[in-house]
């Protein structure tokens, strides 16, 4: 045995030059993955030219009624189409650069007021500002307004409700506007002049909409006018096209030079609540958020990268060699196979106890029978039952039968001369030297 | 490339300039960018001042083989044939079964120079053990980033079985010893050979006296006698399917290798040829015509590699095997096992043409746990499993008998006696003449 511990030790092995590396060098790298690599440059490139494209196409927050948003529900081309017919549109996102945007035309236009747009469809409008609303002059157009702005604006008017189903109205008054349009098509919701309303006021509702009400609203106040557009839709670029809705636009908000287009925004909150969370942080916790990101990943590469590679190993299948007789216990089990079970048990002990008492291999099962009841001093017709007769009909009788069986056994062993280990005995197991 | 735990924390010092910059002077992003950018600066230098890890020459110092629970020791010789000194991680990628005590080794490699690192490794499988590559992460002057290589270094180191079972040996040569020279009344048979004359004396059978010699000389002289020898032994190891399965934790294979381990050591000294194959559809392998030491060292290096296969063994090709290997009358060992009628129902069919020329001795090992079984009936489903158990130890007998009657001889034993158990029926065989 010796001889195989003293074995000969691999030849070490001289390697000139480099010695063989699976590690790609970093040239090899960018060779082999040149494919995905350009690929992936490419994406990226032509993501970031789309991007350009569309941010200079105008698409930037589409947001609705806006009059640089191309999309369906933007208003850049009634804007567009209101700059080329000389009037300066200025656009303000809160009640404070809609009050200067508004004094500023009034500084440097001959026309006096402008018209100011106003459409708020989140509510932000801040309505109980009175003095700053007041200053917005006497010219505005609420597009399709809540009851509270309504209230703030113009009280004359009140709202009917939602329009159903959009079709197309004719005008029915004698608004010159709404004269040369003749029809629109009308959506959003519809209005009302409150005649008894007592507030001195004048005015006149066109485009009928259902439930009494009108699409176009105009309220009059001494000098002031407030019209109230409830189709919003005739505004947008989907729409404007449509029956005689571009007229009715340059209409509305083409009468003076100066059009202010304020569409009420978050800036009007920030302006009366507490200070936001936002405004409340260090300067240098979002960079210190920053580098806690960086310094996580440095720490998932500094932990997740391997040590060479991946070690494979065949693992050997485990059987464990009593499995067949679990397997077959449960089979018993659940078969309530009682009867075949106790045989098993019967002709294994049967065996045991004929080699226990000499009786040749040849020996009948009466015979067995006798020996055994004469020796364990029972009588006959019990251990018969025992042995052979009795059929074990419930899970008690099959237990107390196989406890007679080690019983009997034991017995018999005692009777014999050779003393059990332990009760119920074990049979003992075959030795090498057994033949 | 990888980077160091030391990389992170200067990454995580950041902290300290962002929130201290941001506070002060409302600079937090610069200081973000330039702790950064001043990182991956440190981080680039140190990459590029660390040692090439690819120009690391690798011997290894192995040896050839070792026996199963024994330790051997793996060193590896490491060159530094570049220009920098290379200071990092080492790791020697074994499989996890060779049980390396340590894979990774901190070095220093100056420029030019060589090291040593090593480890011990314990196997714990039997077979081929394995290593492919070793790894190299080479760290720069100030420890932030490594060069990482894998560098192809196949070794490979021949784990033998175990044989345990040598213990036995020792007292089995004692009695194979004794066998020598008993007088012809105590071992008469055809098969013992005439050895020398001796003196006679006081308890010497009278009927072994040589009265011819005795007429020549003044005393009485007796015949002695040898047991016979050169003898054929064959032994076929059943590598199928059942011997997958594990008893006591080891598998039959296992058993079946200490036994023919144990049984060659025996034979070999008592003057017979040994000739082994695994065999379960094709030969697994194969031990033929070697003598003495070498036979031993032969056979645990060819059975080192062989695992049970998941096939059926196809025993109808075995006496064509052992016609191949001897015409001679021998005594062939199948050590496989006899479970079922249905699994051992190829063994059966063919043993009547091995009885026929041969002696034949079939060896299989048994489960300890299945006696136990039979004698746990406390509650019903110990009953059921005792049953089982009871109906699997039917099998065996029946499979056993079945054995007997066409000639066979057979051996049953648990893992641990299974192969003294081999080993003495081979001398009761051998005291017999019956070889």
């Amino acid at each position: 045995m010796t001889a195989l511990k003293a074995g000969a030790t691999a030849p070490p092995s001289v390697t000139p030059g480099p010695p063989p590396t699976s590690t790609p060098t970093v040239r090899v790298f960018f060779r082999r993955w040149s494919f995905w690599l350009g690929a992936g440059v490419l994406l990226v490139i032509a993501s970031l030219v789309l991007l350009l494209i569309r941010g200079v196409s105008g698409a930037d927050g589409g947001s609705d009624m806006s009059t640089t948003s191309a999309a369906p529900t933007g208003a850049k081309a009634v804007a567009q189409v209101l700059g080329q017919q000389g009037v300066t549109v200025t656009t303000a996102d809160s009640l404070d650069a809609a009050v200067r945007a508004v004094a500023d035309a009034r500084a440097s236009g001959a026309g006096g007021d402008p018209t100011v747009l106003i459409y708020d469809p989140n509510s932000f409008l801040p309505v109980d500002r009175t003095a700053d609303l007041a200053a917005l002059g006497g010219r505005i157009v609420l597009v399709e307004p809540d009851i509270f702005t309504l209230d703030a604006l113009a009280p004359g008017v009140s709202v009917t409700g939602v329009v159903g189903s959009p079709s197309v109205a004719d005008a029915g008054c004698a608004l010159p506007v709404a004269e040369r349009a003749g029809t629109i098509s009308t959506s959003g919701s519809g209005y009302r002049l409150e005649g008894g309303s007592g507030s001195g006021g004048a005015g006149a509702g066109c485009f009928p909409a259902g439930d009494g009400g009108f699409s176009l609203v105009e309220e009059q106040r001494g000098d002031s006018v407030v019209t109230v557009l409830g189709a919003s839709g005739i505004l947008t670029n989907e729409h404007i096209l449509e029956a005689g809705n571009a007229s009715v636009a340059l209409g509305l908000l083409g009468g003076v030079d100066q059009l202010v287009w304020y569409l009420p925004s978050a800036a009007d909150l920030s302006q009366t609540g507490p200070p936001s969370l936002g405004a409340l942080t260090p300067g240098w916790v979002t960079p210190l958020v920053l580098l806690l990101v960086v310094v996580f990943l440095a720490a998932a590469l500094w932990r997740g990268r391997r040590l060479g590679p991946v070690v494979v190993e065949n693992l050997p299948v485990i059987v464990r060699g009593s499995e067949t007789v679990t397997g077959r216990a449960r089979l018993y089990a659940r078969s309530n196979a009682r009867t075949r079970a106790l045989d098993a048990l019967r002709i294994g002990t049967v065996t045991r106890l004929s080699g226990l008492l000499g009786l040749p291999r040849s020996a009948t099962l009466p015979e067995v029978v006798d020996a055994v009841a004469s020796v364990a001093e029972l009588a006959a017709a019990d251990v018969a039952g025992i042995l052979v007769n009795r059929l074990p009909r419930t899970d008690a009788e099959l237990l107390e039968l196989s406890h007679q069986l080690s019983v009997i056994e034991r017995r018999v062993q005692v009777a014999v001369g050779r003393t059990p280990a332990s009760p119920p005995s074990p049979p003992s197991p075959p030795t090498g030297s057994r033949s | 490339m990888a980077v160091s735990g030391r990389f992170v924390l200067l990454l995580a010092l950041g902290a300290v300039p962002v929130v201290l910059l941001g506070q002060a002077y409302g600079l937090a992003f610069e200081a973000l960018g330039g702790w950064l950018a001043l990182a991956v600066l440190l981080g680039i230098v140190d990459l590029l001042l660390a040692g090439s890890p690819r120009r690391v020459g690798i011997e290894r110092d192995l040896p050839l083989r070792v026996r199963l629970g024994q330790p051997a020791r793996s060193d590896l010789y490491l060159t530094n044939s570049g220009r920098r000194a290379l200071r990092g991680t080492v790791r020697d990628a074994w499989q996890p079964s060779a049980g390396a005590v340590t894979t990774r080794f901190a070095v220093h490699l100056p420029a030019g120079e060589r090291r040593m690192v090593g480890s011990e490794l314990r196997p714990f499988r039997r077979g081929e053990r394995r290593v492919e590559e070793v790894a190299i992460r080479s760290f720069g002057p100030l420890g932030l980033w490594a060069r990482q290589a894998n560098i192809t270094a196949p070794g490979r180191i021949r784990v033998l079985p175990p044989f345990h079972s040598r213990r036995h040996l020792p007292s089995r040569l004692a009695r194979l010893r004794e066998l020598d020279g008993r007088t012809s009344v105590m071992i008469r048979g055809q098969g013992t050979e005439f050895d020398s004359l001796r003196e006679y004396v006081r308890g010497d059978d009278v009927r072994s006296i040589d009265w011819r010699a005795t007429a020549r000389r003044d005393e009485l002289v007796v015949r002695t006698w040898r047991p016979e020898r050169d003898r054929r032994v064959v032994i076929v190891i059943d590598s199928g399917r059942t011997s997958a399965a594990r008893i006591d934790d080891e598998p039959r294979l296992d058993t079946a290798f200490e036994a023919a381990l144990l049984l060659a050591a025996l034979a070999s000294r008592a003057g017979d040829r040994i000739d082994v194959i695994a065999w379960d559809r094709r030969v697994r392998a194969r031990v033929q015509g070697q003598t003495g030491a070498e036979l031993l060292s032969r056979m645990v290096d060819a059975l080192a590699s062989v695992d049970p296969e998941l096939l059926e063994t196809d025993w109808s090709a075995v006496p064509a095997r052992v016609r191949e290997i001897t015409n001679q009358r021998a005594l062939v060992v199948l050590l496989t096992s006899l479970e079922t009628p249905g699994s051992s129902r190829g063994l059966l069919s063919v043993l009547p043409q091995l009885t026929q020329r041969h002696t034949v001795l079939v060896a299989s090992v048994t489960d300890h746990g299945t006696f136990e079984r039979v004698g746990q009936r406390a509650d019903l489903e110990q009953t059921y499993t005792a049953a089982a158990a009871e109906r699997a130890l039917l099998d065996v007998a029946r499979v056993s008998a079945a054995a007997r009657q066409q000639g066979a001889d057979v051996v049953t034993g648990s893992p641990a006696d299974l192969p003294p158990a081999v080993a003495d029926r081979y001398l009761a065989l051998k005291a017999a003449g019956r070889l």
